[in-house]
């Protein structure tokens, strides 16, 4: 009885322990853990790091939300002042941390990539031949499904190649 | 087993699977209420013989890269969509996916986003009933 009652109590304990996620990241990127950020941008893809791109590219996406890349994405105003703040704050034009510094080389001053795709560090990283061969051989859908490549892409894990 | 063990057994299933059939309720009242405030609005019986047709064809009044619901949600209710971001989508039939409008907020957020998409314009509340109407049958 005493042992059914701990193996009970134990197991009520596993299931209430919280995973711990991995904060290592290859290219330095900050976990992101705004929720508002998670929900609103991680219904339809990957919630993409903020320090890829920089402040005005930002603005741009976030300001023509009614046609995202050929869809409406539009969200209420509150939560979208948060999402601008949020990228805002991290791009890689503002935040001093390795994984911005690494995305704003190469960009002139005032250039405004308007994709992440487009940005002169994944132009870089991407431009060899055997690159081109994986978009058709893994299948990948779009280039903005980072996951079906980069396993660890949601932990900012991007070495993987 | 003994017989107090079994007895704590059996009251704790209970209680979990109770807990799991009231939360099915609730939701299926949820969807309800949904599907019914849009009846009301739109002032006539839904059909889900009509959300059937809305869901399936190919509309093309919107935006170029989403000429229809399918587009994105898969060829039918039953089966998993991708976003063109490569993102998977849950089946929009409630009998595979049970979560399926219980929210409102978040079923009016995705109708004025997707009928935009898809039909260039607002879905009409009769529109929206019949919609949801069909995917609660499936």
């Amino acid at each position: 009885m005493t042992k059914f009652i701990l193996v009970l109590a134990s197991s009520v304990f596993v299931l209430a322990t919280p995973i711990v996620s991995v904060t290592a990241n290859a290219e330095s990127f900050p976990p992101i853990e705004n929720q508002t950020v998670i929900a609103e941008c991680g219904e339809c893809h990957m919630v993409f790091f903020a320090e890829m791109l920089p402040r005005k590219s930002w603005l741009r996406i976030l300001n023509s939300l009614g046609n995202h890349y050929g869809e409406d994405a539009s969200i209420d105003s509150g939560p979208l002042k948060e999402i601008i703040t949020f990228h805002t704050s991290r791009a890689s034009d503002v935040l001093n941390i390795r994984g911005a510094i690494k995305w704003r080389e190469g960009l002139n001053k005032g250039e405004a990539p308007e994709r992440i795709t487009t940005a002169p560090r994944f132009i870089r990283k991407h431009a060899d031949n055997d690159f081109a061969q994986m978009w058709t051989k893994f299948k990948v859908a779009s280039k903005a499904d980072c996951l079906a490549c980069h396993k660890g892409a949601t932990r900012g894990q991007f070495d993987d190649d | 087993m003994n017989n107090l063990n079994k007895t704590i057994f059996i009251a704790t299933a209970t209680i979990l699977l109770g807990g799991v059939s009231i939360s099915i309720v609730s939701a299926n009242s949820a969807r309800d209420a949904i599907i019914e405030g849009f009846v009301d609005e739109a002032g006539m019986e839904a059909s889900a013989e009509r959300g059937k047709i809305l869901f399936e064809s190919n509309i093309g009044d919107g935006k170029p890269d989403t000429p229809s619901c399918t587009t994105c949600h898969g060829a039918t209710a039953l089966k998993t969509g991708m976003t063109r971001a490569g993102k998977v989508i849950e089946p929009m039939a409630v009998s595979k996916n049970p979560e399926r409008f219980i929210d409102l907020k978040k079923v009016s957020k995705w109708f004025r986003r997707n009928c935009k998409s898809v039909l260039g314009r607002e879905c009409t509340p009769q529109e929206k009933a019949d919609f949801l109407t069909y995917m609660k049958s499936k």
